[in-house]
């Protein structure tokens, strides 16, 4: 199995942990990820122009020389997906490629990577490859862009693929009713008082689950769950210790790899309570 | 909130047809205002106008209120609104949308600032380094200084690198950039 791979910008700075994690999963599972030569940010959901910010995603997956497109991102997931779309309108795409090197036809297909284990590789050989049965409850956390607005992969209203892939892991998910509400990651920089307000009712949700951790698979949702956790604790006055962990890292415990090599060292908010009950 | 009566004078019809012609923007007629995007919405109530109002206020016209509202601006851009909507009506992208026009029309304010900063950030390097960004955003906003010590514990954890993320060579960005100069 073998995939272009987008990154996306955050792999470069706030999500390192989940850096970590895909380097050393997917290589164990035998699907090569190669990184798209000179890739380009997909305007995330600040390049306000919308030619400009389907022409940056037309970019990448005109880049992906004839292969499906993985990105461990939900927001460059969701505009790769959106631009499409978008330039099935052909007079969108004339003028798009007119301002490309490299002209798109319209035939890539991004894939997150959650898409990429569930469905391309599919649980019954990923289980092969688990070692270790984590006995822990987990909160799937899906997160909006993942599902959301094109509506592909995985239902927008109740995704199932990562309760199924924690379950294929031995672990439980548990029953979450916030599993793709908003996190608030967009407006953290411009609005940090709502984000917060966001979060906050997203772990305390989590928190009264009675979780073990709580398995995201964004890394803007990493950042607004994990690293500002403590600003959402101090905010509200309460505690909510929630080790946030990635999908990829979760999958990298069941095949029994170490936790500093899956980045669980990186986080902000403790992991060692989470990995010494997931070691056991 | 106190009712203001609609006068004829505040109603643009060119401003109407105008969101109308845009992408997404043709079942905007047929919104029968049953309000599921606002209840959908998880920051609804931060919102001067709802989803739904905001709808109904582009059918009548309204665009000083349309773009002075700042709903376009808190909205997080989770299109909850836009996978229910029973006219498929996409009001994320009637955000999207929005935001070009207001600032073409003068409305500033920190979302603005931050798009502007970070377009020219991808637009000059390609992608977006997250410490050029939080660096070029608290010049202008000095509130983000309390944002400091965060800063330095994402820094002691290697997850904020000084060095600036950079494509080899973005200059083929310039001309996608270009395509929404030129508009």
């Amino acid at each position: 199995m073998k995939y272009s791979y987008y990154p996306g910008c955050a792999q470069h700075g706030t999500a390192l942990d989940q850096r970590i994690s895909v380097e050393a999963v997917f290589k164990r599972l035998g699907i090569e990820l190669e990184e798209i030569k000179n890739w380009n940010c997909c305007g995330a959901l600040h390049v306000d122009d919308r030619t400009t910010r389907v022409g940056l995603s037309a970019r990448t997956l005109a880049g992906a020389k004839g292969l499906d497109i993985a990105t461990p991102c939900n927001l460059c997931y969701s505009n790769l997906m959106r631009a499409n779309t978008a330039l099935e309108d052909s007079d969108l795409k004339n003028m798009i490629n007119g301002a490309l090197a490299t002209k798109y036809e319209g035939n890539t297909k991004p894939k997150h990577l959650l898409e990429v284990v569930v469905n391309d590789l599919g649980l019954a050989k990923l289980s092969e490859q688990v070692k270790k049965h984590l006995k822990i409850n987990a909160v799937p956390y899906y997160g909006c862009l993942l599902t959301r607005p094109e509506n592909k992969f995985d239902s927008p209203e109740n995704p199932v693929s990562l309760d199924n892939l924690i379950s294929t892991l031995g672990a439980e998910p548990v029953k979450y009713y916030y599993k793709t509400k908003c996190c608030g990651g967009p407006i953290l920089l411009t609005n940090e008082d709502l984000a917060l307000q966001l979060a906050k009712d997203i772990l305390v949700m989590a928190k009264e689950t009675g979780a073990d951790c709580m398995v995201v698979t964004c890394p803007m949702c990493h950042l607004q769950l994990d690293a500002k956790q403590k600003a959402v604790e101090a905010k509200f006055n309460i505690k909510i210790e929630m080790p946030i962990i990635y999908f990829t890292q979760l999958i990298g415990l069941a095949m029994g790899i170490a936790p500093a090599e899956l980045g669980l060292d990186k986080h902000l908010v403790s992991t060692d309570k989470f990995i010494a009950k997931a070691g056991r | 909130m106190q009712k203001e009566t609609i006068i004829p004078e505040s109603k643009d019809n060119a401003f109407r047809d105008l969101i109308i012609k845009t992408p997404g923007g043709k079942n905007i007629p047929t919104c029968m205002q049953c309000g599921i995007c606002a209840g959908s919405c998880p920051v609804s109530h931060e919102m001067d106008y709802t989803p739904r109002q905001l709808v109904r206020m582009i059918q009548l016209g309204l665009k000083k209120e349309v773009l002075n509202s700042n709903t376009i601006w808190i909205c997080t851009t989770c299109f909850s609104c836009s996978v229910r909507c029973p006219r498929g009506i996409f009001p994320t992208e009637l955000m999207e949308t929005l935001k070009p026009i207001a600032i073409k029309e003068g409305i500033k304010n920190r979302n603005a600032k931050f798009d502007n900063i970070f377009a020219n950030v991808v637009k000059n390097n390609g992608r977006a380094s997250e410490f050029l960004l939080i660096s070029k955003y608290s010049i202008s906003e000095p509130g983000m200084l309390k944002q400091a010590p965060f800063g330095l514990e994402l820094m002691s954890k290697g997850k904020l690198p000084l060095s600036i993320d950079k494509m080899e060579d973005a200059r083929e960005l310039e001309a996608i950039f270009k395509l929404g100069e030129e508009k």
